[in-house]
């Protein structure tokens, strides 16, 4: 066992106001090297109601920092029952304006800081939309779209799309072909109000496909994820209650071809040391079928001259492994977890002495997850994890006079993972803390142009222990331990973002986005952490409707 | 403004007000157009007596039009006839995931959904299943595959802006032969089966109605249906439209101006798409190049009632141009020495010109020239035992030499198929007995033929040797030596409506007589003709409900390949002296041809019958229909015995390793007989597919802005075979070879039963003030079993074959005597039990959403719970839905560019 000391390094900021900005793509592409959808470029109040969003699972990413506030390119942060928890139901009572947007962005990203199952290298195309309208007198309605190809290059061993998960079962091989994968998602939301009633729902759907290029052993992969939400909020005084749940469900299938190649598969079940599977003269295919729902409760309210909302979740998830291709076979082994989400958030719109317009957003949730999983072999469980997370997050923004802006974001997440492998009797115990702050200064010049440029610095650091490298196999310390190793170390995260806007008509605007951001590794790194830094850039156009630039 | 299926149209005036007289009483189709906004379709239900007020809104864009149509029209009629029909409109044909015409059909009860791409060939067969495996119902022994979905297919009529298209005259097959020895050289195509549909982008259609019941006599050389189709000509701005998914991009543009005063107008189309079939895993991939220009010109204009202007003389010309390729490429690693491509690149110039004779008459001549070059080539390592081959193209003894080990086989299918079309058409509008009547009279001629270069190889590397000749070897063959087919028709038919008290009836009424001519020529006398009356009855006893029924034979032309069929070779071995030492080898054969012309065939002939209800409930409407439509004669290959003569020989010397090659030693010291089989075109197969088709639009759920559509069909093909089987290939080579062997079993009769229910279920949720439009498509296959009808008893046959090619039957009351216990074995080959897979479903889905600038996006979603289908027991046969697929298109239409 080796312990780490805590090493999470509060942030500097030169700014009284807390305005980070990791460049929302380039941030994002730095969170998720293996290629997140677009969608996890947007704002997070933009995306909380997705009925797309993961549910019982929480993923370990690459320290990201913060985001930056994008005082050009995106709304401002909403505050309430649908932007924060995500409540279909309050759609209507929450949104009374028209706006959409559409972005077409570019993004690279390489550098040898990234755990085995995650790809060297990537490039990516995306397009996405968003937008909202009210729709008659009682109803509104919120959609959007993303559309993104993808490449990824130099070593990617996964076979599954998204491998760190808190499910321990992953497939994943040695063949490190380069990878193409397109992916589109789908989502809307209508919601009405009758009096004090307001109902709604939301669906969606997200299909990923992605293959090996040029490859003696292909691989096909695919997967289809149709959500569903339904809520309902109703006004009670100053309060407005409400309740809502949400389904999701992914099917997602791997397909591999031994063609003029043997392959070799490994099937990771936590800390043991995976069995390697040799496929020679047919497929290999593994179906994984993953059902995931959620039901809560959300309060709004206005107080201390702000605006609250207070939600809580109970979630459940379960995922089945199919080794035939039929549907009706039974699962093979099986995942189950269940946890809790928490959340409050509140905003604050003032104008404050010598005429600045502020608006101070501050969000906090706190989710839980206990899990196990079943093997069909052996009969009984062979792993367990205890995990929980708080995501604190503050937003300020002031408009001063002569179109001067000024925005800042600081974020911190502190996660806790307990995970047990009963079945190589190895544990581990990672306290991280990734944390950082983005700081954004932006000028309207005339009436239609606007430039703004930002930074952002960030730190993570760690505790805990890990299985022994040395009483573990050789596959683990090629497919395990370096990403253990490298959560329980820091890492420092620095980004910087320009923004310009072009205001073309009354309410269109154009808006082009450079951004840059790195990971470092800190000093002291364990044994298996991958050496080297990562670096990230985007650059996305964007058209915006119905939105005027104020100065 | 125009009521669908009747000549019934108006213009509006400057404040957009109209008015249509005459309009039949019941549910009728309103459908307006105005240039630069979307076409706009209202169901309106017109009563007995009296007038109905309709207002309509136009949009820019259809998604904000409350009466978008996203879906096939139910109750709509085609253009002139009265026969259960399906029209898919633009709007429709925008709401679905479809790349060709193929995709664009999945609207018609019964065809199930596909994801678009241009991947394999696509073909329609109406009102039918298929049955079995794609052997299909082909007596053993002959070695080629027509399915019944073949023969389906090849009934089903495609007609292409008016002219009729054609697979008649398509020879890229291997032929008969070329199953057993050439399975593993192939490529796609078409042949034997219907039209390739990938050729119709969807992006290009307008509109297609498609004729499930019985059409009219204007419409020939079909058994199944007919499907019209007519692509996008008008004066419309520039519209550009791009769709990709992981697989598939396609790209197209649609222009149209008018110029030199109102009656002249051109249009250009432009269609380019790509599929890769297998991304990932092989360099495999389709592409397709579609074009067309269109001119339409009026000469003298005069006004007619409604404000309508109806010229003297129209003209309306064509120009296509397509060109479809299918390449899989050699992989060095994973498929190395083998490819194929097949490429089609055809052209065709039509005609529609119609002359106004008075006030109530036309006369209008369509007519066509299409050619179609088409270059298949196919690669493939051949593996083969050492032994005596020739190339011998005539009849007689020759020396042959020996081929064998491994060898590159490539053969290179080069077919330049022609159509020349004409058909003059008088019409007249009388109103005779209380009675409106349309009569039309028309005639028809129409020539097909292929002048391509041929089935050819390099005669050293055959790509198709057997055992020992019996089976015979195929010889190359240029095509321009095939004669022309040339048919005639003449048909009269009158449409007429009346009243009878409150009933409205409508009848469509006609016969048509196809010709089949000798020699290829018009002038030489018919080797067949069939007489087709065809009759539709449409009444409305009520405001809301509508009675049709209808009855009508057709007949389907022989392909070319059929009628003329390629001489069949075999090359008996008579003297096999294989020595280590290649100068003392002796091989001898004796090359037979066959020519297996019949000319007794003739023409396929099909007998529809239908009857069925339209009910319309507020906004929807339920329409029900029942079929059943039989084909007789349909053509396959029939085996028919005969025998040739082997001669054996002594040889001078036949010690080996002295260096000195035998000689044969005349004459023959035994001359015995090899059976063989003839592949012979035959009328042989009969079909019978029955059964029930639903078409429902059921009321709009107004709170939540959503319609459900309802298609579902109950088909029961059942496929006969008048052929005889003589078992497996392997069993009946080894009664050729073995002279002790004096006779063979034969058994008869074969069905092949397939039974499908297949229900689509469409939502529909419409917000115009969003223009947005999703569409969740359910569709869920209920059932789906086939299986051969056949005895398989050992008791079974129906007697023998000998030696000399003569069939002997044996009753069934003497199979079991000690004498027949040689022939008493279990019947092999196709023995396909009862089977079919558990009931299932899979869902697709299609947002279209309008936006700024008039454009459009449409995100789709193709079995996006990604199901793969329920086992049959034990995994067999079991359904395999294909994958998940999804993609974006959009649309620009320039108006905004353009100035409107």
């Amino acid at each position: 066992m080796r312990d780490r000391r805590l090493g999470w390094t509060l942030v500097a900021l030169t700014g009284g106001c807390l305005c980070l900005t990791l460049p929302a793509s380039a941030a994002g592409q730095a969170t998720s090297p293996r290629g997140a959808p677009l969608h996890e470029e947007l704002p997070g109040w933009l995306t909380n109601w997705s009925p797309l969003r993961r549910i019982a699972d929480l993923p370990r990413r690459l320290p990201a920092g913060s985001r930056f506030p994008d005082l050009l390119s995106s709304p401002a942060p909403r505050v309430g029952e649908f932007w924060t928890a995500g409540n279909p139901g309050a759609l209507k009572r929450e949104l009374d304006d028209r706006r959409a947007d559409f972005r077409l962005a570019m993004q690279n990203a390489s550098g040898d800081y990234a755990r085995p199952l995650d790809p060297g290298g990537m490039g990516r195309v995306a397009v996405s939309t968003t937008g909202w309208t009210p729709v008659g007198a009682r109803g509104a309605a919120i959609g959007g779209a993303v559309f993104d190809r993808s490449s990824f290059r130099d070593s990617i061993f996964a076979d599954v799309l998204l491998p760190y998960g808190s499910n321990p079962f992953i497939v994943a091989d040695t063949m490190g072909d380069p990878v193409r994968r397109s992916a589109v998602r789908l989502e809307g939301a209508l919601a009405w109000e009758f009096g004090k009633l307001g109902v709604g729902f939301a669906t969606g759907w997200e299909g990923q496909s992605s293959r090996t290029e040029a490859s003696p052993v292909p691989r096909l992969n695919r997967t289809a994820t149709p959500g569903l939400s339904a809520g309902f909020t109703y006004d009670l005084g100053p309060v407005r209650l409400g309740g809502f749940g949400r389904w999701r469900r992914t099917a997602e299938f791997v397909q591999i071809y031994p063609v003029s190649q043997p392959g070799r598969i490994f099937q990771l079940e936590g800390y043991a040391e995976p069995i390697p599977l040799d496929i020679g003269n047919d497929f290999y295919r593994r179906r994984f079928e993953r059902d995931a729902s959620s039901f809560g409760a959300s309060v709004a309210f206005a107080a201390l001259r702000g605006d609250w909302t207070l939600y809580g979740l109970r979630e459940r998830a379960s995922e089945g492994q199919f080794v035939r291709f039929q549907v009706s076979d039974p699962p093979k082994d099986t995942w189950d977890a269940d946890g809790w989400r928490f959340g409050v958030a509140g905003q604050w719109a003032f104008k404050a002495t010598g005429g600045a317009d502020w608006l101070v957003t501050a969000d906090g949730e706190y989710r839980t997850l206990v899990g196990e999983a079943f093997q069909d072999a052996i009969g009984g469980v062979i792993f367990t994890t205890d995990e929980s997370q708080i995501d604190l997050a503050l937003d300020t923004r002031v408009r001063f006079g002569g179109g001067w802006l000024l925005g800042g974001r600081a974020e911190l997440r502190r996660g806790r993972r307990d995970r047990r492998d009963l079945f190589a009797e190895a544990t581990s115990n990672i306290r991280g803390i990734d944390g950082g702050g983005a700081f954004e200064l932006g000028r309207v010049l005339g009436d239609d142009v606007g430039v703004s440029a930002g930074i952002q610095v960030g730190s993570y650091g760690a505790a805990g222990t890990m299985p022994h490298p040395d009483r573990l196999g050789p596959e683990y310390r090629r497919f395990v331990g370096p990403a253990l190793a490298l959560d329980l170390n820091q890492a420092l995260v620095s980004a910087g973002v320009l923004t310009l806007r072009w205001q073309t008509g009354q309410t269109t605007g154009l808006w082009l986005r450079a951004a840059f951001a790195s990971i470092n590794p800190g000093s002291g790194a364990l044994p298996l952490t991958p050496a080297g830094d990562r670096r990230a850039w985007t650059v996305t156009a964007g058209l915006v409707l119905d939105e005027v630039l104020r100065r | 403004m125009v009521i669908e299926g009747t000549g019934i149209r108006a213009l509006t005036d400057d404040e957009g007000r109209y008015r249509l007289e005459n309009v039949p009483p019941g549910p009728q189709m309103l459908r307006v157009r105005r240039i630069g906004l979307a076409t706009a379709r209202i169901r309106i239900a017109v009563p007995v007596e009296g007038a109905l007020t309709q207002d309509i809104a136009l949009s820019v864009s259809a998604l904000r039009l409350r009466e978008i149509t996203v879906t096939a029209d139910a109750v709509s009629r085609a253009e002139g006839e009265l026969g259960t029909a399906s029209v898919i409109e633009r709007d429709a044909i925008e709401h679905i995931t479809a790349t060709s015409l193929a995709g664009v059909l999945q609207l018609v009860p019964g065809v199930s959904t596909r994801a678009p791409g241009l991947g394999d060939v696509e073909q329609i067969a109406l009102r039918s299943v298929p049955t079995g495996s794609s052997v299909g119902a082909v007596p053993d022994g002959a070695g080629v595959s027509r399915s019944s979905a073949d023969l389906s297919a090849f009934g089903t009529l495609i007609v292409l802006d008016g002219v009729p298209l054609s697979n008649n005259a398509n020879l890229q097959s291997l032929g008969p032969r070329g199953g057993a020895d050439l399975q593993f050289l192939n490529f796609a195509t078409a042949a034997n089966g219907g039209i390739d549909l990938r050729r119709i982008p969807a992006a290009v259609i307008e509109r297609v109605e498609v004729i499930r019941g019985v059409p009219s006599v204007r419409h020939g050389d079909l058994t199944q249906g007919a499907i019209l189709v007519e692509t996008r000509a008008a004066p419309v701005l520039p519209i550009a439209e791009a769709k990709l998914d992981e697989r598939t991009f396609e790209t197209n543009v649609v222009a149209g101006h008018a110029f030199g005063g109102a009656g002249h107008a051109g249009t250009m189309t432009f269609d380019v798409a790509r599929t890769r079939t297998q991304p990932g895993v092989s360099d495999d991939e389709s592409t397709r190049f579609a074009g067309q220009f269109a001119y339409r010109a009026e000469v003298g204009h005069s006004d007619v009632a409604g404000g309508v202007s109806d010229p003297k003389l129209l003209f309306d010309t064509r120009v296509d141009l397509f060109q479809l390729v299918d390449d899989r490429p050699e992989n060095p690693i994973v498929r190395k020495n083998r490819s194929s491509r097949s490429r089609d690149l055809g052209v065709r110039i039509s005609e529609r010109a119609r002359l106004r004779l008075g006030a109530d008459s036309r006369l209008s001549f369509t007519g066509s020239l299409s050619r179609i070059d088409q270059e298949s080539t196919s690669r493939a390592p051949k593996v083969s035992g050492v032994q005596p081959f020739t190339p011998a193209r005539a009849e007689g003894r020759n020396e042959g030499f020996y081929i064998g080990g491994t060898y590159i086989a490539e053969v290179e299918l080069d077919g330049r198929p022609w159509l020349g079309f004409g058909r003059l058409e008088w019409e007249d509008r009388a109103r005779w007995f209380s009675a409106d009547h349309r009569l039309f009279a028309g005639v028809e001629f129409r020539r097909e033929w292929n002048n391509g270069a041929g089935f050819q190889f390099d005669p050293q590397f055959p790509p198709s040797i057997g055992w020992n000749g019996v089976h015979g070897y195929d010889r190359t063959r240029t095509f321009d030596e095939i004669l022309a087919v040339a048919t005639s028709a003449f048909y009269v038919g009158d449409r007429f409506s009346t009243r009878l008290g409150p009933l409205a009836a409508d009848i469509q009424a006609g016969v048509r007589l196809d010709l089949l001519h000798d020699a290829g020529s018009w002038f030489a006398g018919a080797r067949d003709q069939v007489l087709q009356p065809r009759i539709s009855i449409e009444t409305a006893p009520r405001g809301w409900l509508r009675l049709r029924g209808g009855w009508g034979r057709t007949a389907k032309v022989p392909a070319i390949g059929d009628l003329h069929p390629a001489r069949q070779y075999f090359d008996l071995v008579n003297v096999n002296y294989f020595a280590n030492d290649p100068v003392e080898r002796l091989a001898v054969l004796t090359t037979f041809i066959e020519d297996p012309t019949n000319p007794d065939l003739g023409f396929s002939v099909g007998t529809k019958a239908e009857a069925g209800f339209e009910i319309d409930i507020g906004d929807g409407t339920i329409a029900l229909a029942a079929f059943r439509d039989r084909i007789d004669g349909a053509v396959g290959i029939g085996a028919i015995p005969d025998f040739i003569t082997r001669d054996h020989f002594a040889l001078t010397d036949s010690i080996t390793g002295n260096g000195i090659r035998p000689e044969i030693i005349l004459p023959a010291t035994l001359t015995d007989t090899v059976p063989v089989l003839i592949d012979r075109p035959t009328n042989l197969f009969d079909q019978v597919n029955r059964g029930l088709e639903l078409t429902a639009a059921l009321p709009r759920i107004a709170p939540l802005a959503t319609q459900l559509y309802v298609t579902g069909s109950w088909v029961e093909t059942r496929t006969s075979s008048d052929g005889r089987f003589f078992g497996t290939p392997l069993r009946f080579s080894n009664f050729q070879l073995s002279r002790s062997q004096e006779r063979s079993p034969y058994w008869e009769g074969l069905t092949e039963r397939g039974e499908s229910m297949l229900l689509m279920y469409r939502f529909i949720h419409h917000q115009p003030d969003l223009g947005l439009v999703a569409t969740l498509t359910v569709q869920h296959n209920v059932r789906n079993e086939t299986e051969d009808i056949v005895a398989r008893d050992t008791l079974a046959f129906a007697g023998y074959m000998t030696r000399a090619g003569q069939l002997v039957p044996v009753p069934p009351e003497l199979r079991s005597e000690a004498e027949f216990a040689d022939l008493r074995v279990a019947r092999s080959g196709r023995s396909l039990p009862l089977h079919g897979p558990r009931p299932d479903w899979m869902v697709h889905f299609q947002v279209s959403k309008s936006l700024p600038l008039d454009g459009q996006l449409r995100v789709w979603g193709f079995n996006f719970f990604d199901r793969r289908g329920q086992p049959w027991e034990g995994d067999r046969l079991g359904r395999s839905y294909a994958p998940v697929r999804f993609g974006a298109e959009l649309t620009f239409p320039s108006a905004r560019i353009f100035g409107r």
